[in-house]
């Protein structure tokens, strides 16, 4: 299934995808909802289900807002799988305060996704994975 | 595997939160020493960064485009596909924390998201 309603508890509503979170080193993982933002680096985990999934800590760094507020973070190796792709050994920033996923460009910019705002649905258009 | 606590003091402040708290003491001392180890992990990664960052000119000589492992300031492992390190590594490392990162070309640079809210921000 490559298409995903828009969340309509959101106004206006705002794109969403499904998005599988797992990791190799112990076969968990977690099915979860995931913001579509092409404004942020990275993609956002809330920790806790990194924790769930037993995900560790590959390194550290500091991600920063648009206002300049800056927050030491750490980031996390997770294989993520949207619909029939599969993108494995991801770099995903750990987040322990919000409690929301972000899909961020490090994702995006492998993924051809048509944003189809009229209709609610973001669409995966095709199993193209690029190198990001 | 039974482990023994042996200070009369701490045991006392420890029944005492638990009943404070309606928790077992078992539980409190799992999360005790999970918060301990966790601790330990960032405080390791972070030495391991800043390893990272002190040879990334040296690393870029050797190992531009892959994915590095990094122990005690020492590179052990490396390979283009970060899967198939990171596996390396645990079955290696177990559950010591290592350093896995890119060796890519440019100086170290915040990740930016813009319309992020940041709470709990730290000075500049």
């Amino acid at each position: 299934m490559n298409e995903f309603p828009y969340d309509t508890l959101h106004d206006p509503s705002m794109p969403v995808c499904s998005v599988r979170l797992a990791t190799i080193l112990t076969g968990r993982h977690v099915e979860l909802t995931a913001i579509i933002d092409t404004g942020a680096d990275s993609t956002i985990v809330p920790i806790r289900h990194l924790q769930q999934i037993g995900a560790r800590r590959a390194f550290e760094a500091r991600l920063r807002s648009q206002w300049g507020e800056a927050r030491t973070v750490f980031l996390y190796l997770v294989d993520l799988q949207l619909g029939e792709i599969t993108l494995p050994g991801v770099y995903v920033v750990g987040d322990d305060l919000g409690q929301e996923l972000v899909l961020g460009r490090n994702v995006l910019n492998r993924l051809r996704l048509l944003l189809d705002g009229p209709a609610a649905l973001t669409r995966l258009l095709d199993n193209t994975v690029g190198v990001g | 595997m039974a482990i023994e606590l042996r200070e009369p003091t701490l045991i006392k402040q420890i029944e005492q939160l638990a009943s404070e708290t309606t928790q077992s003491v078992e539980t409190l001392l799992e999360m005790a020493v999970r918060t301990y180890l966790d601790e330990l992990e960032q405080g390791a990664i972070r030495r391991e960064t800043q390893a990272f960052w002190t040879m990334h000119d040296e690393l870029l000589q050797t190992h531009r485009g892959q994915h590095i492992a990094l122990y005690h300031g020492t590179v052990v492992d490396h390979d283009e596909d970060v899967s198939r390190l990171e596996k390396r590594v645990r079955e290696k490392f177990r559950s010591l924390p290592v350093l896995i990162a890119p060796v890519n070309p440019g100086p170290r640079r915040d990740l930016r998201w813009l319309g992020g809210k940041l709470a709990n921000v730290e000075s500049l």
